[in-house]
């Protein structure tokens, strides 16, 4: 359990106010300690630190990543690293990223250790036959949203997702306004998330 | 200037970030909005999801040939619409040649010509036809057995396959939503 902290504290609900967060409040409030500041705290950044976490560190032990990379937070705020409360979310970014450095180091050196037959403690990134299923569906899906638009859609986005072209470099080739752009990337996702969804539920009544 | 954290970056702006193609500050304050804001996390994986599975499939499908110099992509050049009419015009040559479209006005008996191995843009005659509809567009061979399918939008008349034809002779059925068919035209691949 992270110092200061008697019960786990709600997670935030999906995006908070930004405008009600006093952060030199907050600071002060964990820099002395107080329960309700580490509350909150917890409550602000603890899903974000562990998306985070999850994106470059997969989800092996994640938990206890998420608690170790919180405390490290909470200490580095209360020795007083942090000079600018204002700051507080670039501060934290910084934190996670040297401690997602850290873990990778750690990954690495432990691998050069370990004896081909041993086991250890490397996390295994093979995909589930679930995921297998659900990956070769969104393909389905995605062959038939392509195959269903007309070619110069499918030109604009393989541009951008494959080719990696850059917006203004599409708009003014393809002869697109930035709406249009916009319009027809946001058409194409909601259509495959629609499908997706379809498909989802059908199988679960099926 | 601090990056702003507080707003809600686009959904091209979190392509970019999830592409790498982000400066430094930009993706910072997009990583510091993560921190906070479960909604743009669930957007960022929809995106990245889309992107994954937009990259490992479209190399498969056709996509025309860019208008800019330095396209290497070894994908097959989109389909070009021809003129109405049965004749067809040999579309630009490349490394590969691009899909060709061919109108169909007639009915069973004078078949529209198409070469084989292409793949086409249907563009057919639905005079008479109400255009607020969505039509069942079918392919079968001189057997009766299904191609290729597909659904024509509401007020439009042009379709593409996605499909070559192997050298044969075809039927192009047109049905109604319920299945009714309406339309059908011969069409033949050499």
């Amino acid at each position: 359990m992270s110092p200061g902290l008697s019960r786990i504290a709600p997670e935030q609900a999906a995006s908070p106010d930004w405008a009600a967060i006093d952060w030199v409040r907050l600071v002060a409030s964990v820099r002395s300690g107080e329960k309700a500041g580490m509350e909150q705290l917890y409550g602000l950044f603890v899903r974000g630190i562990r998306f985070y976490l999850c994106r470059q560190l997969g989800t092996q032990d994640v938990e206890d990543k998420v608690h170790d990379t919180f405390v490290v937070v909470v200490e580095a705020i209360r020795s007083g690293e942090l000079r600018d409360p204002n700051r507080l979310m670039g501060f934290v970014r910084t934190v996670v990223r040297r401690q997602v450095a850290a873990y990778i180091t750690e990954a690495v050196t432990g691998r050069e250790r370990l004896r081909p037959e041993s086991e250890g403690t490397l996390s295994s990134h093979d995909v589930t036959p679930e995921e297998a299923a659900i990956e070769s569906q969104q393909e389905e899906i995605m062959a038939r949203i392509l195959r269903g638009i007309p070619s110069r859609d499918r030109e604009i986005l393989t541009r951008f997702y494959l080719l990696e072209q850059p917006q203004h470099q599409i708009c003014s080739e393809m002869n697109l306004t930035e709406t249009q752009f916009r319009l027809l990337k946001s058409r194409a996702k909601a259509r495959f998330g629609e499908l997706g969804k379809k498909r989802l539920a059908s199988q679960k009544f099926s | 200037m601090e990056p702003d954290f507080t707003s809600h970056p686009d959904d091209t702006r979190l392509e970019m970030y999830s592409m790498g193609k982000l400066g430094s500050d930009e993706a910072a304050a997009v990583e510091e909005h993560l921190l906070l804001c479960a909604d743009c996390q669930v957007r960022l994986e929809e995106a990245e999801t889309f992107i994954r599975t937009f990259r490992r499939v479209a190399p498969a499908i056709e996509t025309p040939r860019p208008r800019s110099a330095g396209w290497r992509l070894g994908a097959i050049a989109a389909a070009l619409v021809l003129a109405s009419g049965l004749a067809w015009w040999g579309a630009q040559r490349g490394p590969e040649p691009p899909p060709v479209a061919v109108t169909l006005t007639a009915l069973r008996g004078d078949p529209a010509g198409v070469a084989a191995g292409r793949h086409l843009r249907l563009v057919l005659d639905l005079t008479g036809l109400p255009a607020e509809h969505a039509y069942a567009v079918e392919i079968v061979s001189r057997e009766g057995r299904a191609i290729w399918s597909g659904t024509l939008a509401a007020g439009r008349t042009e379709i593409e396959t996605g499909k070559p034809l192997a050298a044969g002779r075809y039927f192009v059925r047109v049905a109604s939503p319920r299945g009714d068919p309406l339309r059908e035209f011969a069409l033949r691949a050499e």
